[in-house]
């Protein structure tokens, strides 16, 4: 008797304690899926009024909608909404607009952060360290800066989600692919800022004018599909001039702050200096003998030796590059010909890779990785510059570009099209 | 009162649990089933009024008990009556060959019976019917009679002649239907205990397969045979079946359960820790691997003990089928397992808690169905199940032909119901729909009513703390589990103690060539199942046709 | 058959150390030189475990050292496990909080983890063992996992350069991961128990060893996808490592991290609910389970709770005051104890 009373007694005590756990819960943390807003890209804009920092937080919301009718019950998305709110720091702007919306916002699928001009020339640490701190970012959330304003790029990004997926396959797929800029994840931003060999670079987004022809055919939902690399997706409303997203160029930062902006042509240098391209469909016109061809590069990969000769520092960049020939005003592609194809596409490519690493010079800002190969590579004599003179080991270097690219397709047609021309 | 049970509790804690299984050779001199005395044996004797008497007696109002009173041809006219249920015999056995061989013909020669002689001379006349035997006492004769003999008492003798008849309705072999299979062998255990035997005496014809018989339950005197296969069965194994068994001191015994409860190893536990089958091939195959069975008079269901977790996952037709099939089957299961346990609890959890993990369109696609809706999943996803649990209980009362399709029809139609009158979202009927199938592919069906309980309790944890209640849940079941031990085996070998050789039959099948030993569970002497290197080879060159 | 649990929960503790990489880039190399310490531990636990084959490193304190001075060590060392369990749980519930469920209290996290340990404590050690190795192919089948999802991602230029600021760096952050795997001293404590004592220093030794790979591995990969810098600002850079991988479909792999974190905490601290168990009854000589589980619960939960109020305090008092004070019995202790036992000549004969 007393086994079972001892039993019972200790059945009853651990009952009651489960159940006061599961009674008082009240669930603390449990969201209900029906109540969220899904984010799904946030802006950050600054300005200052009176000494005064003002920030200014905008988000394309979601809000899955129930479909009327049809017979099917499942869920549909409405059109993302815009949100903006203002404050003295980034929270308390992103409480702002929290307020206004009917829903818990939720955060766990936002694709990326849109930096504004100001942001980034001012007050970057701020705005990144409030991010890396939110428990539900995560690593591979995309950063981009904003000309201008970032409210600007959310306002004209409009329908269906459509502007943080193209930003998400951008940065994925064609960033260093097309050439038009780069995507640069939440990690990497927080690495380079942090690391003491190498500067950060960001792609950016702005917002431009609809041409005619583009607004007309694309007018309808679905939006016409990017080609060569434009993102875009028209909004119809309320605009006065209907306005969409291009993702070109790159924004180069000294320490935190931004100090200036890359064109195409520098672009694409960087791109062949500091990134291993897979897949790329960059399409580069090259000059021979007065004509133009293009030269289609899928693939490249690059190294930098740095090589000290009696404390004097020089790099060696050597890029290789793959690639094929489709477009060519009529040379005959045989192999001799296509040797000295190579030699010009070289050329040009070096070309390219030089305009950068003079730019970067120019703003005195190391993003190419030079610094942070002599670093791996000599760390000895790296450690001859102190922390506020690093960038000497490269702004004061020689630097060697070589270009060894190789045409390895060239299409259909074997040496040429033989086309009839009879001489006038 | 508090102070009184926590001084009761400390002085307990003083004491080393060590009650599990209670010395065997403690005897129990009082009889607790009430009613009913031991009787000290009552001698028959020598009168034949008295003994008729005393038996009359005995069977007052057990119309189906016959008294048979005849004169046995002989010049004295000695007086016999035959004692026999009727229910229990074989009428012909008794017509034909008993009663013709103790009424002898008038043209046969024989010896002469007298008073005295009366009973040799019978004894002998039986010998054609199997099973002679000679009982002295009242109670002998009431257990052999309702055992199904016949017993013969003579004028002038104190001896009772007992002479087999068994016979009866009985119910036919039949295909089990709890374990159905497509390939194998479709004889299923029958109630009959001797048709029981017969079936495994036909699978295992080795005189090392034996069986101890002995008698339980004080009402029910149930035959319980503890059967096992001499040498390959682990004898300390045997012996604790024995004793456990012979503890048992209950009025009845009508079913395997009565027996279970009472030698299983822990006192409360939900997975089985005892395995049922109703297949013979399945039992012969236990018994094979070193195992021991129960079979049990009156039941269609032996047990086998010991038993691991992984029965649950096994099916007999596993053996049949080809290797490689018959292994993804099982990982199937095991995933089925895990669904039927999980499904629920982690739906409820991603949904509340976590749905970070979900990609964005489904999220949103949930999310908009549930729009308006005024249960939480959780409420949701328990309401269905409850619901599930009623139509399948309900299906089982109904008539094969109707029960069916009430439960899998019924739950289609409420479940479209609820979701049109907009009460429910579409995706709890879903999870709930898959699980029920998940864990109808459970073959062991007492692990399945263990998991429905689980999974409930799962689900209010996942509801409370997301996918860390899901996780403590787990780890509470996980440390139940491997506590358990069946009958001195550890409930999770092969996995829990690694036994790397018993990991060939568990979660996958490997080739009968590749199984050479018995599993090292069941810690058997005999350790070789067969020769060495046996599996299929292609014919050596020169040496065959082509 | 309770061999592997001595590889389970060492296997286990690993996991918070990652959460603080001091050396850098050499980080990985730290955590290579912290398994010999690991190995010199094992074989101090190893040579006392011989000496005494029946008894714990409770009983024989008292037996070299005398009755108080023993007693007074042997309270220490139960002291050493009561802080080490409690931290665990802290930091258990410190990550939950973190990362997933910012709104539970931790009190509530604490308590339940401190109730289910108890649970599996007084099952008996042998019931932990076989949760660990039930649990042991799932954890380090998702370690796997991650770290060789994760080598997609990584670029090993970032470990160069080697041993940029000399070994000085390297020396100080394998004094973090050292006394984690130290803490597989608890060797001495569970010897009498384990039923073929000669196999205890292999496996020990290949625990260490596996424990040393992987959490090399897992470091090195760590950083060669982030970077030298950016882990060590991290609260768990391991969590974020698993946020980062995306192979296809496969990703948000956080969720996993959650599991084998979780099973792997209550494995560890069960075991050490349980020699804390032991510890109690053999120093103080108390028999009642009850009152000592229930003792264990309750001081669990609230000292776990209220000393720290944030998780800095708590890594802060894990990299300042820990090492030493873990160093100190995982160390010096057996170390000393073994010293005296030579010096007194003191072995138990066995008797066979």
């Amino acid at each position: 008797m007393k086994n079972k009373n001892r039993i019972l007694a200790l059945c009853i005590i651990l009952s009651l304690i489960l159940y006061s756990l599961v009674l008082c819960s009240g669930c603390w943390s449990s969201k209900e899926v029906e109540n969220l807003a899904l984010v799904t890209l946030v802006g950050i804009d600054l300005r200052k009024e009176n000494g005064r920092e003002i920030w200014k937080a905008s988000a394309l919301v979601l809000f899955p909608q129930r479909a009327q009718g049809e017979g099917g019950q499942s869920g549909q998305l409405s059109a993302e909404k815009y949100f903006e709110g203002e404050g003295p720091t980034p929270q308390t702007a992103i409480l702002a607009y929290s307020k206004r919306m009917s829903r818990t916002p939720f955060y766990g699928y936002i694709s990326g952060y849109i930096i504004g001009e100001n942001v980034a020339r001012e007050n970057l640490i701020h705005c990144v360290e409030s991010v890396a701190r939110y428990w539900q970012t995560r690593p591979r959330n995309i950063y981009f800066l904003a000309r201008g304003q970032a409210c600007d790029v959310l306002k004209a990004g409009g329908a269906l989600d459509r502007l943080s997926n193209e930003l998400i396959e951008f940065s994925d797929y064609r960033a260093a692919a097309t050439g038009q800029s780069v995507g640069v994840y939440r990690y990497q931003l927080e690495e380079w800022l942090t690391s003491n060999d190498r500067d950060a670079v960001l792609g950016v987004i702005q917002p431009v004018p609809v041409p005619e022809a583009e607004n007309n055919s694309g007018g309808s939902q679905g939006g016409a599909q990017s080609g060569g690399g434009q993102s875009g997706s028209s909004m119809g409303g309320n605009e006065n001039t209907p306005m969409k997203n291009v993702i070109e160029g790159i924004a180069v930062f000294r320490d935190d702050k931004l100090v200036g902006f890359l064109n195409r042509e520098e672009t694409e240098g960087f791109l062949l200096i500091s990134r291993e391209i897979t897949r790329g469909q960059m399409a580069i016109a090259v000059e021979k003998d007065n004509q133009m061809f293009t030269y289609f590069l899928s693939e490249s990969k690059s190294k930098i030796k740095p090589i000290v000769n009696n404390g004097q520092i020089s790099y060696q960049v050597t890029i290789q590059t793959k690639g094929g020939v489709n477009d060519q005003p009529g040379f005959t592609l045989g192999i001799k010909e296509i040797h000295e194809l190579e030699e010009a596409v070289n050329e040009r490519l070096k070309a390219k890779a030089l305009a950068a690493i003079e730019k970067a010079k120019e703003y005195d800002s190391d993003f190419l990785g030079f610094a942070e190969a002599l670093h791996r590579k000599k760390p000895k004599v790296w450690k001859t510059f102190g922390p506020s003179n690093w960038r000497e080991a490269f702004t004061k270097a020689d630097i060697e570009v070589i270009v060894k690219s190789k045409i390895v397709n060239t299409g259909t047609i074997g040496d040429k099209l033989e086309i009839q021309r009879n001489p006038e | 009162m508090l102070k009184r049970f926590w001084r009761q509790a400390v002085e307990q804690g003083k004491v080393q649990s060590s009650d599990k299984a209670q010395p065997s050779d403690k005897t129990q001199p009082q009889d607790k089933a009430p009613g009913l005395q031991p009787q000290a044996p009552q001698p028959l004797s020598v009168n034949y009024d008295a003994n008729l008497q005393a038996l009359r007696q005995i069977f007052n109002l057990c119309p189906d008990i016959v008294f048979h009173e005849f004169i046995i041809n002989s010049e004295e006219g000695i007086r016999a009556f035959i004692v026999y249920a009727s229910s229990l015999c074989d009428h012909r056995t008794i017509g034909d060959q008993l009663m013709k061989s103790i009424l002898p013909d008038s043209t046969q020669k024989g010896v002469k019976i007298t008073k005295a002689n009366a009973v040799e001379v019978l004894k002998e006349k039986l010998i054609s019917l199997a099973e002679v035997d000679i009982v002295g006492d009242l109670q002998g004769v009431e257990d052999k009679v309702l055992q199904g003999n016949a017993a013969l008492l003579v004028e002038g003798s104190a001896q009772a002649i007992i002479a087999n008849a068994r016979g009866g309705e009985k119910r036919a072999i039949s295909e089990p239907d709890t374990e159905p299979s497509i390939r194998g062998p479709k004889d299923g255990f029958v109630e009959d205990f001797e048709t029981n035997m017969t079936l495994i005496r036909r699978r295992i014809k080795t005189s090392r397969l034996k069986f101890m018989i002995t008698e339980k339950g004080k009402l029910t005197k149930t035959k319980i045979a503890i059967c096992y296969i001499e040498g390959v069965a682990n004898p300390q194994v045997v012996d604790e079946v024995r004793q456990r068994i012979e503890r048992i001191n209950n009025d009845s015994v009508l079913e395997g359960n009565y027996i279970e409860e009472n030698i299983m190893d822990e006192k409360f536990s939900l997975f089985p820790l005892i395995q049922y089958t109703e297949r013979p091939d399945k039992a012969c195959s236990c018994l094979l691997q070193g195992r021991v069975l129960i079979l049990i008079e009156n039941s269609n269901m032996p047990l086998i003990v010991p038993t691991t977790f992984i029965a649950m996952l096994q099916a007999a037709e596993d053996y049949y089928h080809n290797s490689l099939a018959a292994s993804t089957i099982r990982i199937l299961r095991f995933i089925a397992l895990n669904m039927a346990l999980l499904l629920p609890a982690v739906t409820v959890a991603v949904f509340s808690f976590h749905q970070e993990l979900l990609p964005p369109p489904l999220v949103s696609t949930v999310a908009g169905a549930r729009q308006g809706l005024p249960l939480s999943i959780s409420l949701e996803i328990i309401l269905f199940e409850f619901t599930f649990e009623l139509l399948r209980e309900a299906g089982v009362r109904l008539p094969k032909t109707i029960g069916q399709a009430i439960s899998t029809v019924g739950g289609l139609v409420i479940g479209d119901a609820a979701v049109n009158a907009g009460v429910v979202s579409p995706i709890s009927v879903i999870v709930v729909a898959i699980t029920a199938i998940a864990s109808f592919s459970v073959p062991n069906f007492e692990a399945a009513f263990s998991l429905r309980i689980l999974r409930f309790s799962l689900i209010l944890a996942a509801s409370v703390l997301g996918g860390i209640g899901i996780v403590f849940g787990l780890m509470i079941i996980l440390i139940h589990l491997c506590s358990l031990r069946s009958f001195g085996v550890p409930y999770l070998a092969p996995f829990a103690p690694l036994i790397v050789r018993d990991l060939k039959d568990s979660i996958v099948r490997v080739p009968w060539w590749a199984l050479n030993k018995r599993p090292r569970t069941n810690r058997t002497p005999n350790v070789y199942r067969k020769g060495k290197a046996q599996g299929p080879r292609k014919p050596k060159k020169g040496g065959g046709q082509s | 058959m309770i061999f592997l649990v001595t590889i389970m929960s060492t296997a286990v503790l690993f996991i918070p150390s990652i959460t603080v990489e001091r050396a850098k880039q050499c980080a990985w190399l730290a955590v290579l030189l912290s398994m010999s310490a690991g190995l010199i531990c094992l074989g101090l636990a190893n040579a006392l475990g011989k000496r005494f084959p029946q008894q714990t490193l409770v009983q024989y304190c008292e037996l070299l050292l005398g009755k108080y001075i023993g007693k007074a060590v042997a309270v220490g060392f139960f002291l050493y496990l009561f802080v080490v369990s409690n931290i665990v749980t802290r930091e258990f519930s410190d990550y939950i909080n973190i990362v997933l469920m910012p709104e539970t209290p931790i009190m509530v996290l604490n308590g339940l983890l401190a109730v289910i340990a108890v649970y599996a404590a007084a099952k008996g050690l042998e019931v932990i063992a076989r949760v660990a190795q039930f649990i042991l192919p799932l954890f380090l089948g998702s370690i796997i996992i991650i770290i060789g999802l994760g080598l997609l991602e990584a670029q090993p230029g970032k470990l160069l350069p080697l041993l940029e600021n000399g070994p000085g760096p390297v020396i100080s952050g394998a004094l973090e991961p050292a006394t984690l795997i130290g803490q597989i001293i608890i060797l001495t404590m569970i010897f009498p128990m384990i039923n073929l004592p000669q196999r205890a220093v292999k496996e020990g030794i290949i625990a260490i060893v596996w424990i040393g790979v992987l959490l090399t591995s897992l470091t090195a990969v760590t950083i060669s996808v982030f970077g030298p810098i950016l882990p060590g600002d991290q609260l768990f850079p391991f969590v974020t490592l698993a946020k980062h991988i995306k192979f296809t479909t496969i990703q948000r792999l956080e969720f996993l991290v959650i599991f084998i974190w979780v099973s792997g905490i209550v494995v560890k601290v069960s075991i050490f609910f349980y020699l804390e168990s032991v510890a109690i009854k053999q120093i103080f000589g108390l028999q009642n389970n009850i009152i000592i589980f229930g003792f264990l619960i309750v001081s669990h939960t609230l000292l776990s709770t209220l000393p720290f109020n944030n998780p800095q305090e708590t890594n802060f008092v894990l990299s300042n005051f820990w090492p030493p004070f873990a160093l100190v019995f995982e160390f010096f202790v057996p170390a000393g104890l073994l010293a005296i036992a030579i010096i007194r000549g003191k072995k138990v004969v066995l008797r066979k």
